[in-house]
């Protein structure tokens, strides 16, 4: 089943893997992986760096270790986006 | 004028003097915009900079101890900010250090090793990053032929470029999918203020083993790097290319 009611996070990652893999036509599958919707391992490096390009998190290689799927890959993205968010609020509170 | 490079961006490290600075004027002449990388406050770096733009060049100085992680990274953001991208990254910053293996210190052994390798894993690794998303790019690295031949008294200069021969290897297996070429250009004996301490008899060891009876000049070592800089040179990849009058 295809994640619907794509949030930025999904949207996000989603352009990211049709132009990494050039399909425009991916599906983010919950329980699919990379390797599914014909990444390489090149392409996964690069689908890591526009994330945190375009999220401004950083990704963890050994975090991703236990990640299994694509759901689990996009929760660990939000969990990333909401540090981020409260780490920046943070710096704001304390100027 | 050669104007091949125009809309390119690149990163030279080690770029205030000797072969970095030419390299750095040449691509510039090549219409390149440049970051003339040393370590912060070098006036040197500025002088290149000032060169560049009174030939009608653009450049920028993006200070930066290469072995530092952070300071590299933030270089690197700086270089982004401006241009929005590198697509060429000249691995050049490199240092020497003379002695009998026997009599060197553990501190000069790192700091060659730290400069000459550490530091050209760092900038690639920040710089590789937007060659990755635009699908483009050259990492061009300084070694030399010691890396190849060694040397008496530099065995840390020598291990440190042959270290950057097989990185150079390395990642130009794993990148070229992504149109990202990575090659090491290895100078023979080229003068420069680095190398004007070597002993005389190491000077007319070499000479004597060149086939055109002088010493390289960086004028020279930039063309190369240069050339591999452009489209002509899209297929050259994991190379090791000896500038050395025929030493090896």
């Amino acid at each position: 089943m295809a994640i619907e009611g794509t949030l930025p996070v999904e949207e996000t990652l989603q352009k990211i893997i049709c132009k990494v893999t050039r399909n425009n036509n991916v599906v983010l599958n919950p329980a699919g992986t990379f390797k599914e919707l014909g990444a390489d391992s090149m392409d996964v490096v690069q689908i890591m760096v526009a994330l945190e390009e375009a999220l401004g998190i950083e990704i963890v290689d050994n975090e991703l270790k236990s990640i299994p799927d694509m759901a689990s890959f996009i929760e660990y993205l939000k969990g990333k986006v909401a540090e981020r968010k409260r780490q920046s609020h943070a710096f704001y509170r304390s100027k | 004028m050669n104007r091949e490079l125009a809309g390119k961006v690149s990163l030279v490290t080690g770029a205030a003097r000797g072969i970095g600075r030419a390299i750095a004027i040449r691509l510039a002449d090549m219409g390149s915009s440049v970051a003339v990388n040393d370590l912060p406050d070098n006036d040197e770096a500025v002088k290149v900079v000032r060169e560049i733009g009174d030939s009608g060049g653009e450049a920028i100085v993006a200070p930066a101890d290469v072995t530092d992680s952070k300071a590299v990274k933030a270089a690197v953001k700086q270089i982004t900010d401006r241009w929005g991208k590198i697509d060429i990254l000249v691995n050049n910053a490199g240092i020497i250090r003379h002695n009998l293996f026997l009599r060197i210190s553990d501190a000069d052994w790192d700091d060659v090793i730290a400069t000459n390798l550490r530091g050209a894993y760092l900038c690639t690794r920040f710089a590789l990053r937007t060659m990755l998303t635009q699908g483009w790019g050259r990492v061009i690295n300084i070694a030399s032929i010691a890396g190849i031949t060694g040397g008496l008294g530099h065995t840390s200069y020598a291990a440190s470029k042959g270290g950057l021969i097989a990185f150079t290897r390395g990642l130009a297996s794993e990148v070229g999918v992504k149109n990202i070429t990575v090659n090491a250009v290895a100078p023979g004996l080229v003068i420069t203020a680095m190398t004007e301490n070597l002993s005389q008899e190491a000077r007319d060891a070499m000479l004597s083993r060149s086939a055109l009876k002088r010493f390289g000049t960086a004028a020279e070592v930039a063309e190369l790097v240069a050339f591999l800089a452009t489209d002509r040179a899209s297929y050259i990849t994991g190379q090791v290319i000896c500038i050395d009058s025929g030493v090896t």
